[in-house]
């Protein structure tokens, strides 16, 4: 399958940061750039064929809602075409615009990443194509479904979170009360903490409900060991498949652990065996494999991947197998087999899409009323990262020590700031805090001793993100080990290359996770360069 | 009238933020009883007689508007606060609706404690 993406942005670092992002969605993408509006409407005149047009709206001739407004004139002759329009941050109003004049959607460049962008095109595609077919009504009623399970889910959430604000509200100032009084009832204070801190919590696991949905989760590769997840889906699966279709695993003891998002893996092997069984309309049996193997230099280019060690994970069906004709188009987005409201045809298209973005590869083998079975490779996690997630253990975690060492915090939220100050203080440690990556930086040039530790939250704002300051405080001092802190979507931002090969701590964190990771990594001799 | 004459019925079906809305209310030197829903809240009217309800609108098993209807129609006099985190719906809608329906005040959740004590002190014609 191939797609032919046009990128049209006058910032070379946005285009390319499209272009990386993008190229990962297909196995074959051609992408082609233009940096004004006349070079797009060329473009978009001499072309056969765009799958989609990633549109910046600020464009150096004109702004990209005249480009829409010529796209969309049926005098012109220049398109349609499948449209995601670009904004910047502060630039949102425009979104209305771009939809009235005939964009399918949109994208803030600060919330790019491969996902988001993924999704946008996936969208934007499937809308026009509703539209092309004369189904206006059709393409009104996905967004309609998707707005109403979108106002659902948030109309829950904000019912649960006004709730939780309640409790947190009421209880401290009940707290404050207390402590003013002269007579404060201890037991009765830390009551009061503890049921603060369960509503926290409570909010904590709401937002991550609302992430999960909305995809702004980002990728968070983690070391997982797939024999283990597959053991934990093993029953949502058998519950998910039905009586008549048996599940079966044959695992290998000596898999290797792989670095990856367990939370799309496991959204990749449901997809999959949902498939198995509809493939298996009489019952059958699913099996899921793992095994080790290794790609030598031939085998690397046969799958278009590096040479190396990978986990091959089978899932394996006793269905009607996949006809000839349709084999060479079943990974392509919107391919599907199943009648009208019964498949998106987007499963296998994202599960191609995630293990490309892995740094994987799948293939398929299938015979016409045997079944099919499909094999995916993933990279086996390099060493170090598995002792990294050994000792990530919530026990080790429980023993909080201190320390003497110097850590400079960097964060722009002054309350977490000021909280990470005091936890660390109490703890030992010599606390520097700076609220901007260049406040950072200046602190590192002028500060005459040693500093361990930069702390660093990943998304500020200003002119350089905690991984862009992180980059150039690295370069002042080489022997620095860093720690980033991230509350969401850190994946859209620039030089996040650099934030993946360090730890990240999810924010929001309590206090002794925190003070734990610190300590782990300033007790641990390495720490990538 | 004082505090400690003042029984007042909390009806909210989270637990936690229930027990709140009571401890200060207590602390207040109130007297107070607690439902998870209308259908408990009705019970406890009959059996408890408070002078005062605060309730949730959003609830399982008998929502609030409803409650506040049954409470304002069979027990007159009785003082209604009625509060909402908003949700499926407009919260201001759905505050107004129980204003309309018998509620003397309507809150939006998370509110200010103060200014709940306040209100019920005023409602229940007590000294500030």
């Amino acid at each position: 399958m191939s797609l032919n993406i046009l990128v049209v942005d006058d910032n070379p670092a946005d285009r390319t940061l499209v272009r990386r992002y993008i190229s990962g969605a297909a196995r074959d993408v051609h992408v082609t750039q233009a940096t004004t509006a006349a070079e797009a409407l060329v473009a978009l005149k001499s072309a056969e064929n765009i799958d989609c047009v990633f549109l910046d709206y600020s464009l150096p001739d004109t702004d990209g809602i005249s480009v829409l407004k010529q796209v969309f004139d049926k005098d012109l002759d220049v398109g349609p075409f499948p449209i995601v329009m670009l904004t910047g941050y502060g630039h949102e109003s425009v979104i209305i615009d771009a939809i009235r004049y005939g964009a399918q959607d949109y994208l803030v460049k600060s919330n790019i990443s491969p996902d988001t962008l993924y999704i946008a095109m996936t969208k934007a595609r499937e809308v026009f194509e509703l539209k092309k077919r004369g189904n206006e009504d059709k393409a009104v009623m996905v967004h309609t479904q998707k707005m109403k399970a979108v106002g659902q889910l948030t109309g829950g959430i904000a019912h649960d979170f006004n709730n939780l604000m309640t409790i947190i509200f009421g209880n401290t100032r009940l707290l404050e009360t207390f402590l003013e009084s002269e007579q404060a009832p201890k037991e009765l204070c830390l009551e009061k903490v503890r049921t603060i801190q369960k509503a926290t919590r409570r909010g904590v696991d709401l937002i991550k409900r609302l992430m999960l949905f909305s995809r702004h989760t980002g990728i968070q590769p983690q070391i997982v060991d797939v024999n283990q997840l597959i053991g934990e889906l093993r029953e949502l699966l058998c519950r998910t498949l039905g009586d008549f279709v048996e599940v079966k695993t044959e695992l290998a003891s000596d898999v290797h652990p792989i670095n990856i998002d367990p939370g799309q893996l496991e959204h990749v092997l449901i997809n999959m065996a949902v498939n198995a069984r509809d493939a298996m309309v009489d019952g059958g049996v699913l099996t899921l494999k793992t095994e080790n193997v290794s790609f030598g230099r031939e085998a690397a280019v046969e799958h278009k991947v590096v040479a190396g060690d990978y986990v091959c994970l089978s899932v394996s069906d006793t269905g009607t197998g996949i006809p000839e004709n349709v084999q060479g188009q079943i990974f392509e987005p919107f391919f599907t087999t199943k009648p009208v409201g019964k498949g998106t045809g987007l499963g296998l298209s994202m599960v191609f899409s995630f293990v490309k973005q892995s740094g994987g590869a799948i293939a398929f083998e299938t015979r016409l009323n045997e079944g099919t079975t499909f094999k995916i490779y993933l990279p086996k996690a390099e060493a170090q990262e598995n002792e990294g997630a050994a000792n990530q253990n919530a026990d080790e975690i429980a023993l909080v020590k201190g320390g003497h060492e110097t850590v400079l915090v960097v964060e722009d939220e002054e309350d977490i700031r000021t909280l990470a100050r005091i936890i660390l203080q109490g703890l030992g440690y010599t606390v520097l805090e700076a609220g901007t990556g260049r406040e950072a930086i200046d602190l590192v040039l002028n500060h005459k001793g040693h500093i361990d530790l930069l702390f660093s939250d990943i998304t500020m704002p200003g002119e350089m993100n905690g991984v862009q300051a992180a980059a150039r405080i690295k370069d002042l001092r080489s022997d620095i080990k860093l720690l980033f802190a991230t509350g969401y979507l850190a994946d859209g931002l620039p030089d996040m290359d650099l934030a993946y090969r360090y730890p990240v701590i999810q924010k929001p964190y309590e206090p002794d996770d925190m003070a734990a990771i610190i300590r782990k990594i300033l007790d641990s001799e390495e720490q990538p360069v | 009238m004082s505090c400690a004459a003042a029984k007042i019925l909390v009806v909210d079906d989270n637990k936690m933020v229930r027990d709140t809305i009571c401890d200060f209310l207590n602390f207040s030197g109130f007297k107070t009883i607690s439902a998870k829903n209308g259908e408990q809240a009705l019970v406890l009217m009959e059996q408890e007689n408070p002078k005062m309800v605060i309730t949730d609108i959003l609830m399982p098993d008998k929502e609030g508007l409803s409650t506040i209807i049954d409470i304002h129609r069979h027990y007159a006099g009785t003082k209604i606060i009625a509060m909402s985190g908003g949700g499926l719906f407009n919260r201001n809608d759905i505050l107004n609706s129980a204003k309309k329906l018998g509620a003397d005040v309507a809150f939006e959740k998370p509110f200010d404690f103060d200014e709940l004590i306040v209100n019920v002190r005023k409602l229940l014609e007590l000294n500030t």
